[in-house]
C-alpha cells in the first residue's frame, strides 16, 4: 500500500511534467496543423530563460517571465513565416532545433547551470511511510493542473476560444467577420510555446538544466502527442498520465520478463538473453512500443479525430 | 563532413607557441624538433563538456611542457571531433596517418577506442617503420589492457577494476558499511562496475551484503524516485555507482528528497557539473574514488590549474592521466634517443617516472599505467583539508585515503603479442 501510493503520486507528478509539454505541443497542433519540432528546445529555452531570470530577479521573477520570453519566438520570428504554408514553418521548426541548442551551449556553456527550486520549495509536503513526498513535486503538479483548468476554460468556454476554433474550421469566414485570423494563430502559437516554456522553468528547476535536456525530453513528448491522438489535448492529458505511470510502475517492481512470459524460455538462446531482462531494463522502450502498437491499431491515437 | 572536421581542427602548440614567443627563453623555439600528437575527442553532442574539459587541459599541459627551459622536443596537439562514432574516428586517424602524424590520443566511448587499437594495429602490421602509437589517457574499461591488449596501445589512466580495487579496500575498512545497493547505468562500463563491486567486495568484505542491483538506461531516466523507493525497500545503507553527468545528479537529489540517508560511492562526483548540481545536498555523504588530488597539487600543477581557470573559467581540472602521458612520453623519448615509436614503444615498457602524486609505472607486461588514486569526500571548502572548489561552487573534495601505485596493480590477462 505504501509503496503504491508514492509510486502513484511519482507517476502523477512526471506524468503531469510531461503533459504541459505535450499540451503545448498538441494544442499548436491542433489548432494550426503545425508539428513544432523545436518545441522540446524552446523548453529548454524556458529552463535557460528561468535561470537567467531567476539569477537577477529570484526564482518566481524566471518562472513568470520565461514564457514570455520564450512567447516572444514566435512573435518575432515565425509569424512571417506563417503566410508561406506549412512547409516553410515545418522546415523552420527543424532548423530552430540545431539554432537552439547551438546558442545554449555558446550563452550558457556546456555543462548544467545552478537552477534550483527556491528555498521555499526544498521542504517536505508530507511523509508517508518513512518516506518524504518533496514539496517541489507537488509544485509540478500544481502548476501543471493550474495550466491545464487556464487552456480548457480559455478554448471551451471563453468568447476568445470560441473565435480560436472557428479560425480553425473556416479561417476565411472568420476574416470576413472582422477578426484578425494572423493575430489569432499567433496568439495560439504563442500559448503553446509559453506553455513549453512554462514547463522548462519548472522542469529545469526540478530536474536538471543542461544543454541535452531537450534531445532527452523531445522524443517522449512525440510519443505522448500520437498515442493521445494528434490535437486533442484530453488526449494528451491521459497518455501523459499513461506513459508516467508506465515508466514509474515498471521500475518500482522487481519482475523479470521471463516471470511473465515463462511458456517462452529455452526456446532460444537469444530469446533467453531477452527474457532475462528487468522490466525496469524494458522500462524505457514501453512507450515506443506503445506507440507503434498504437499506430498500428488506432492510428489516430486515443482521442485524435483524424488519421496520421 | 570534412569541412566541419577542418572547422573544429585546433592547432594547439601553434596557440602555445604564439604566446610564448614572447618569452625570450624560447626564442630558440623553431629549431626543437617537433612531436605531433593526434588528439581525438567527442566536441559535439553530450559528452562534449567531457571532450572540451581533456582538449583544454591537454593543450594547457603542453603549453606547459613546452614552456620548460632545455626541452629537447616540443609537443603539439592536433584536435578533432570524433563524434562519439567509430566511423568519424576511423576517417581521423586516416587523415592523421596521412599527414605522417606518429601518435594517437584520446577517443571518446569504448566502442570507438576498440576501433581505434584494431585500425592502429592493422596499420603497423602493413605499414613497417611508420608505426603509431595509441595514447589512452581516459577509456578505463579493463578490456583493453586485458583479453584485448595490444603492443601499440598504452594507458595512462587506472583502469575500471583498479578504481573499484581503491574504492572498495576503503569500504572495508567503514564498519558502518553492511548492505549495499549497486547501480549503474546499463552498457559496458555501467555493467563492469556492477561485476567488479560484487566481486571485490565478497573478497574483502565478506559481511557487507548486496541488497540489491539495477542498471538503468543511460541518461534516460528523469524521476529517480521509484529506484529510490526501491533502495529503502532494500535496507541498503551505501550505494555504489558509476553514474556520471545527470544521471548521477538526479540519482543524489531524489535520495535527498525522499530522505533517503545513505552513502555514495561514485565515480565521477567531481566531474561535468555533478558539483554544481549537488550544491549543499551532496555534502559528507557523497564520495569519489580519483586520479586527482586538487588538495595536493605541486606548484607546477597549480600553475596549470590556474592558466585553465583564467583561460576556460567553466572547466575543470578532474583527470590526471594526460599529465602523467605527456611526462612519461618524454621520458621514453630520452631513454630511446628517438621519438620513433617502435623505440619509444619499447622505452616506455616498465618506465618509472615522478608522477603528479608519487611514482607512476607503465607496466610492460599489459601497457597499463599503476598510478595513485585517492578516495575523497564532497564537502565545503575550508582552506585546509578542501583547498579548491570545484565548478564555481563553495564545495570541493576532502582526501580521505590514497592508495599508492602498487595497491591497485592487478593481475591481468594480457598476453601480448610483440613485433619481432
Amino acid at each position: 500500500m505504501d509503496v503504491a501510493l508514492l509510486t502513484a503520486l511519482n507517476a502523477l507528478s512526471y506524468g503531469l511534467l510531461l503533459f504541459m509539454l505535450a499540451a503545448g505541443l498538441t494544442l499548436v497542433f491542433s489548432l494550426m496543423g503545425v508539428m513544432n519540432f523545436a518545441h522540446a528546445s524552446l523548453y529548454m529555452l524556458g529552463a535557460y530563460f528561468a535561470y537567467s531570470v531567476a539569477q537577477v530577479a529570484g526564482f518566481w521573477m524566471g518562472v513568470i517571465a520565461a514564457p514570455l520570453l520564450v512567447a516572444a519566438i514566435e512573435r518575432y520570428v515565425l509569424r512571417h513565416l506563417h503566410s508561406r504554408g506549412h512547409v516553410p514553418e515545418l522546415l523552420f521548426t527543424f532548423g530552430l532545433v540545431f539554432l537552439i541548442d547551438e546558442i545554449v551551449k555558446l550563452v550558457w556553456g556546456l555543462g548544467p547551470v545552478d537552477y534550483r527550486v527556491p528555498a521555499e520549495l526544498r521542504g517536505t509536503l508530507f511523509e508517508a511511510f518513512g518516506t518524504r513526498f518533496p514539496i517541489h513535486k507537488g509544485f509540478v503538479i500544481f502548476v501543471a493542473l493550474v495550466s491545464l483548468a487556464v487552456i480548457w476554460v480559455l478554448i471551451a468556454r471563453t468568447r476568445t476560444g470560441l473565435v480560436i476554433r472557428a479560425a480553425l474550421s473556416n479561417p476565411g469566414m472568420v476574416s470576413s467577420l472582422g477578426h484578425d485570423v494572423g493575430r489569432i494563430f499567433s496568439l495560439v502559437f504563442g500559448l503553446g510555446a509559453g506553455l513549453a516554456g512554462l514547463a522548462g522553468a519548472v522542469g529545469g528547476a526540478v530536474l536538471v538544466t543542461e544543454p541535452t535536456m531537450a534531445a532527452h525530453i523531445g522524443t517522449i513528448v512525440f510519443v505522448i502527442v500520437v498515442v493521445g491522438g494528434l490535437g486533442s489535448i484530453k488526449g494528451a492529458f491521459l497518455a501523459s498520465l499513461l506513459i508516467g505511470a508506465i515508466e514509474t510502475v515498471l521500475i518500482a517492481i522487481d519482475l523479470r520478463l521471463v516471470d511473465v512470459l515463462r511458456p517462452l524460455s529455452g526456446q532460444a538462446r537469444w530469446l533467453d538473453a531477452v527474457l532475462a531482462l528487468k522490466a525496469s531494463q524494458v522500462a524505457p522502450i514501453v512507450p515506443y512500443l506503445l506507440m507503434v502498437g498504437m499506430l498500428v491499431v488506432r492510428p489516430r491515437g486515443l482521442f485524435g479525430e483524424r488519421e496520421i | 563532413m570534412t569541412s566541419l572536421i577542418d572547422r573544429r581542427r585546433v592547432v594547439i602548440g601553434a596557440a602555445a607557441g604564439a604566446a610564448l614567443a614572447a618569452s625570450p627563453t624560447l626564442a630558440h623555439a623553431q629549431s626543437i624538433p617537433t612531436v605531433k600528437i593526434a588528439q581525438l575527442e567527442i566536441l559535439s553532442g553530450g559528452f562534449a563538456l567531457l571532450g572540451e574539459t581533456n582538449a583544454r587541459s591537454v593543450e594547457m599541459g603542453i603549453e606547459e611542457f613546452n614552456a620548460r627551459p632545455g626541452q629537447a622536443i616540443r609537443f603539439e596537439a592536433h584536435v578533432s571531433d570524433s563524434k562519439g562514432s567509430a566511423q568519424e574516428a576511423q576517417a581521423i586517424f586516416n587523415q592523421a596517418a596521412d599527414q605522417g602524424i606518429r601518435y594517437v590520443t584520446g577517443g571518446g566511448t569504448s566502442a570507438v577506442v576498440v576501433s581505434l587499437i584494431d585500425a592502429i594495429a592493422r596499420h603497423n602490421d602493413r605499414n613497417p617503420g611508420k608505426e603509431i602509437l595509441y595514447l589512452n589517457h581516459q577509456a578505463i574499461d579493463p578490456d583493453f589492457t586485458n583479453g584485448r591488449c595490444n603492443f601499440w596501445h598504452f594507458r595512462f589512466d587506472p583502469h575500471d577494476y583498479q578504481r573499484m580495487e581503491a574504492l572498495t579496500r576503503f569500504i572495508a575498512g567503514d564498519k558502518s558499511v553492511k548492505q549495499v545497493f549497486l547501480i549503474n547505468q546499463d552498457y559496458a562500463f555501467g555493467q563492469q562496475v556492477q561485476s567488479s563491486a560484487r566481486e571485490q567486495l565478497a573478497a574483502k568484505r565478506a559481511d557487507i551484503k548486496i541488497v540489491g542491483e539495477e542498471l538503468h538506461a543511460i541518461g534516460k531516466v528523469k524521476d529517480f524516485t521509484p529506484y529510490i523507493a526501491k533502495i529503502k525497500a532494500s535496507g541498503a545503507d551505501t550505494i555504489i555507482t558509476g553514474n556520471f553527468g545527470s544521471d548521477l545528479v538526479l540519482l543524489i537529489r531524489a535520495a535527498k528528497d525522499a530522505g533517503l540517508g545513505v552513502k555514495f560511492y561514485t565515480y565521477y562526483a567531481n566531474a561535468l557539473g555533478a558539483p554544481t548540481a549537488l550544491g549543499d545536498s551532496g555534502t559528507g555523504s557523497t564520495r569519489l574514488v580519483t586520479g586527482m588530488d586538487l588538495n595536493a597539487l605541486n606548484p607546477r600543477m597549480q600553475g596549470i590549474h590556474q592558466r585553465l581557470k583564467a583561460k576556460y573559467p567553466k572547466l575543470e581540472l578532474f583527470h590526471a592521466a594526460y599529465f602523467d602521458m605527456l611526462d612519461m612520453l618524454a621520458a621514453a623519448f630520452k631513454k630511446a634517443g628517438s621519438t620513433e615509436p617502435r623505440a619509444v614503444a619499447r622505452a616506455l615498457e616498465g618506465l618509472t617516472i615522478e608522477g603528479l602524486f608519487g611514482p607512476v609505472t607503465m607496466r610492460a607486461d599489459d601497457h597499463q599505467m599503476l598510478a595513485p588514486l585517492f578516495v575523497q569526500t564532497f564537502a565545503p571548502v575550508d582552506g585546509k583539508d578542501v583547498k579548491i572548489g570545484v565548478d564555481g561552487t563553495k564545495f570541493g573534495f576532502k582526501t580521505e585515503a590514497r592508495f599508492a601505485a602498487a595497491d591497485t596493480a592487478l593481475a591481468h590477462t594480457c598476453q601480448m603479442k610483440r613485433p619481432s
